[in-house]
């Protein structure tokens, strides 16, 4: 199997138009059976679609159909790679493809950085989803560009916003254990190595909109978290959680496993804990 | 004190987009700006935070640069508001203090309960917070009185003294969401004019463009 998902026949490559023209491409895997309704699922700064096709097809086994929209600039979208106006268009872009697409509010799932604009999501319109399920979320990020670098990309944003720099996650050990799976992240052609200095800005931005974040959530809220992992805070990422989301939040720690769980080798437990989680909100 | 004539000639280079003249600023005055956050902090990721967002501010705040200010005191005076700000942000959950070393610091604990000085650091905080936005808003509502503008006061106590959202603000009194939108908006440009009275431009404070709606 070719997990970059051009080639999956499992599902189609769709598109949508964002309300400023910008044509988002995303993986729409139908429901196996009766049909539970639809999700939407969002990748991290550097993944795609592609990384997920095992979960996706999962979860279309057991009845969901999956709606996995890529990024604008990111994985199956060339134009403007590595960048964005603002983060506000991305959670724009979001907002838009669920109202257009969903009948009703559907469970997101949000994996590493896609976790902080599904959060942020919520934030600007409430009640837009059904509930977060938020996989390994960057909302607390370990890793981030030394502060020199930082201070470079400020003044970057201001008189070259489209200067590109590289994303400091470049070793895919900080991903996975598997060799398997460190060597398809090397490999990936779709993988976004590099973003510019106004994306990596607006992405400090978003951190600032996060953590002036006081509105509860009151939908269900999963957050999976792995052991092992050396991109994320997961202390902070926790105490953040619960006090945004006190009354509605389920954690599950997977100790052994890595940043991402989809390329842990036993997925079985991982996968389990999803269906049941959108099968509760599904009830909700 | 008026700024040296380096760091006037810095300014200006920085201002036209000059990356050497950036890289200099920062190489003078990160070290100094780090260890006075770091004191108080005691926490290498959040000082360098507080670093980043006054960098950040400053370099905000340059188009409308007062160069008969000393760009020591004014970097030092961003640092410091930033700084007040995170105190204030984590007396509410506060990090435990944990000895340098990045081990430790990537085990940081939430400690539920403040120190006395965290605890009076807020408090001073608050009550400066008060006393600025009771002149504000006293000014406010007199301004509003004169004019009989009593719907945009009474949308104002909805929000702030009730904590009612938007909507239903909205409803109770019978404007558009907007109207109650807009009366919100003018208001809290008016408590960043506040901040320009304290000698500092809003445009060094652009994480406060980026509260949430509630």
């Amino acid at each position: 199997m070719n997990p970059i998902a051009a080639t999956d026949s499992n599902c189609r490559i769709e598109t949508f138009q964002a309300s400023d023209g910008y044509e988002l491409r995303y993986r729409l895997y139908p429901a196996q059976g009766p049909s539970r309704g639809t999700v939407v699922y969002v990748h991290g700064i550097q993944s795609h679609g592609g990384w997920y096709v095992a979960s996706c097809r999962h979860l279309a086994g057991v009845g969901w159909q999956v709606a996995f929209l890529d990024r604008r600039g990111s994985g199956l979208n060339e134009r403007e790679r590595g960048d964005c106006p603002s983060f506000r268009r991305l959670i724009a872009d979001l907002d838009e493809f669920i109202r257009a697409r969903c009948p009703q509010p559907p469970p997101l799932i949000a994996v590493s950085w896609g976790g902080k604009l599904a959060v942020a999501l919520e934030q600007m319109h409430p009640g837009r989803t059904a509930g977060l399920a938020l996989l390994t979320p960057g909302l607390c990020p370990r890793i981030r560009p030394p502060l020199r670098q930082r201070l470079r990309i400020a003044l970057s944003r201001l008189i070259r916003p489209t200067r590109r720099f590289a994303i400091p996650l470049d070793d895919p050990e900080l991903f996975t254990a598997v060799p398997y799976w460190q060597q398809f992240i090397r490999d990936d052609p779709l993988a976004l190595r590099q973003a510019t200095a106004r994306f990596l800005v607006e992405s400090v931005r978003l951190d600032w909109f996060l953590r002036r974040c006081r509105a509860k959530l009151t939908i269900p809220v999963l957050l999976a978290l792995a052991g092992q992992d050396r991109i994320i805070d997961n202390r902070r990422t926790r105490d953040f959680l619960e006090r945004l989301a006190p009354e509605s939040l389920l954690v599950k720690e997977y100790p052994q496993a890595q940043h991402t769980l989809e390329f842990e080798p036993d997925t079985e437990d991982f996968f389990r804990d999803l269906s049941n989680w959108l099968e509760v909100s599904r009830k909700n | 004190m008026p700024p040296s004539d380096s760091d006037r000639l810095l300014i200006e280079q920085i201002r036209a987009g000059d990356s050497r003249a950036w890289e200099t600023l920062i190489a003078r005055y990160e070290g100094r700006l780090l260890a006075f956050v770091q004191r108080r902090l005691r926490n290498r990721t959040i000082a360098e935070d507080v670093v980043q967002d006054t960098f950040v501010g400053f370099l905000n705040s340059l188009p409308n640069f007062d160069e008969r200010r000393e760009l020591q005191t004014y970097l030092f005076t961003i640092a410091s508001h930033k700084l007040t700000d995170q105190l204030r942000r984590s007396g509410r959950n506060r990090c435990k203090d944990l000895p340098e070393g990045s081990d430790a610091i990537l085990e940081v604990q939430q400690d539920p309960a403040p120190t006395a000085s965290s605890r009076f650091r807020s408090e001073e905080r608050q009550q400066l917070e008060r006393a600025a936005l009771t002149r504000c808003l006293g000014q406010l509502i007199r301004q509003w009185q004169e004019r009989g503008d009593y719907q945009r006061l009474k949308v104002l106590e909805l929000l702030w003294v009730k904590g009612m959202p938007n909507r239903e603000v909205a409803l109770l009194l019978k404007v558009s969401e907007q109207q109650v939108a807009n009366y919100r908006f003018a208001s809290v440009k008016k408590l960043s004019e506040l901040i320009r009275d304290a000698g500092l431009s809003a445009d060094v404070f652009p994480e406060l463009q980026e509260t949430p709606p509630e």
